[in-house]
């Protein structure tokens, strides 16, 4: 169980700096609640054809809670590889700990998961979302929470995948930039797509869809769509698996 | 970088405000939405990202923050400039390149309008609000004297600017309690003023956004001054 230990001392090391992690968790859940009321307004203006009136408003919250816990992710596998480039992993390398555990957890910052958290209770609180949808159906209610594990795996197979490659060029590249603002993406509910537009989104970026699939799910129970989906990024993510233990294979560790 | 930029961090943006609002324009009637038409609300969208690239101060808190905690601000005491005066001259030098894309759009509204009094105040209004921004950006890395580290300040600079700033809702969008905090906050001189008037420039806007910078300048500067005097008397040069 290293994760649990490297989530608890990367805790104890953003406790150590109490108003930063207090600033940080106040500004991150000011801006998903001004997000939050952007999508109420959306949703007064629309009306969605064949849709639960809080269809919006909960596709908003799944986007906000997924993307809060991929930034968790994120900014530990950021780390990692910019550690990794400059030399200065080689000495956790050699512990007898996975390199999975390593890249996932040990530079996490759980704040976001603080956040994420923190938010459901602003959803909660506010009573603007109404959690019927969630609580009428379990079954449908494990698929919604099925699919938004796989939205997260979705966005590590992008983050790891393209992050690899430092393995080889031996320089950190701007991964994070890059997904950050490809994730944005994801803000954009299914219906603004066609059909067709969707699965291909599916097939070949399926982070940007991961609230739409959720909410599908949600909806109408294990469609083909959540079953595409959660076949892509289950390929998708033992291939990355492979993909990052083949090329950590090659890395010299020289840095430079 | 400035492709980068471009590409990315403004493109993306204006692909989804483009997706959203065409979809709801569609959706909607017409007497249902306040406010702008929908080539309006693009003109607006493309308007508020170009400010929003143009006062970022997210270099200047890091700057500030990293002269901080790593002691180096002795080198610019002993400079021949005031550390505020260096730090503007170094933010305003890095930010004019990202004023030229506001002059373009300005250039477009007024030849495809030919009405110019918007596109000019949108260039007076846009450059006032890159001292604002600079004053608001030192306001704020002047925290670094008291913090350890600078995530929160970047934190809060992020969603004051892209979110109270107006680069997420027009004014008139906000729900009415929220509306007094978005209209006279200062962070919407740097946003969502100037391209409110570029799309409708009137006597009372151009009035109202005058005396909004004129208070909040005079506001941030004196804050600017005394909480800087207060952090270079508490400050050790130690770094750490």
């Amino acid at each position: 169980m290293h994760f649990i230990l490297l989530m608890a001392n990367a805790m104890k090391s953003e406790l150590r700096y109490k108003a930063n992690l207090l600033g940080v968790l106040i500004a991150l859940v000011m801006m998903y609640s001004l997000q939050f009321v952007f999508f109420d307004v959306i949703n007064s203006l629309v009306v969605l054809e064949g849709k639960d009136k809080n269809w919006l408003l909960i596709f908003f919250m799944a986007y906000a809670v997924g993307s809060l816990v991929v930034s968790f992710f994120n900014s530990a596998i950021t780390d990692f590889f910019g550690a990794l480039t400059q030399g200065k992993a080689d000495m956790l390398l050699v512990r007898p700990i996975s390199l999975m555990t390593l890249i996932l957890f040990r530079w996490c910052e759980v704040y976001f998961i603080i956040a994420a958290l923190v938010f459901l209770g602003v959803c909660v609180g506010s009573g603007l979302i109404s959690f019927e949808p969630l609580l009428v159906n379990p079954y449908r209610t494990a698929i919604f929470c099925g699919v938004m594990v796989l939205g997260v795996l979705a966005n590590l197979v992008f983050l790891l995948g393209l992050n690899a490659f430092s393995f080889v060029t031996q320089r950190q590249l701007p991964v994070d930039y890059i997904h950050l603002s490809i994730l944005n993406f994801a803000l954009l509910p299914a219906t603004f797509f066609s059909k067709g537009l969707l699965y291909v989104f599916v097939a070949v970026l399926p982070m940007i869809v991961f609230a739409s699939v959720a909410l599908d799910g949600l909806y109408n129970g294990l469609t083909g769509l959540v079953s595409v989906y959660a076949l892509v990024v289950v390929v998708s993510f033992i291939g990355v698996f492979k993909w990052v233990r083949c090329l950590f294979g090659r890395f010299n560790s020289v840095g430079g | 970088m400035l492709i980068t930029d471009l590409l990315i961090a403004t493109g993306i943006p204006f692909f989804i405000q483009f997706a959203v609002w065409t979809f709801v324009y569609e959706g909607a009637s017409a007497e249902e939405l306040p406010g702008y038409s929908l080539s309006e609300m693009y003109l607006y969208y493309i308007a508020v990202l170009a400010l929003g690239r143009l006062n970022n101060a997210y270099d200047l808190i890091m700057n500030v923050s990293n002269h901080v905690h790593q002691g180096q601000l002795e080198c610019f005491f002993a400079k021949p400039i005031s550390y505020i005066q260096y730090s503007f001259f170094i933010f305003y030098g890095a930010a004019l390149l990202y004023y030229v894309p506001l002059l373009m759009i300005a250039l477009w509204v007024g030849l495809s309008s030919g009405e110019w009094v918007g596109a000019i105040g949108f260039i007076v209004f846009s450059a006032l609000s890159l001292l604002l921004c600079f004053l608001l950006g030192f306001l704020m890395s002047l925290a670094a004297f008291w913090l350890t580290k600078s995530d929160m300040i970047i934190s809060f600079q992020v969603v004051f600017t892209s979110v109270v700033g107006g680069t997420l809702l027009p004014l008139s969008y906000w729900p009415e309690t929220i509306q007094p905090v978005m209209q006279y906050n200062p962070f919407r001189l740097l946003i969502s003023g100037p391209a409110e008037f570029l799309l409708r420039p009137s006597v009372a806007l151009a009035q109202e956004l005058i005396v909004l910078l004129i208070i909040w300048l005079v506001l941030i500067y004196g804050a600017c001054h005394m909480t800087f005097k207060l952090a270079s008397a508490r400050y050790s040069g130690a770094g750490g």
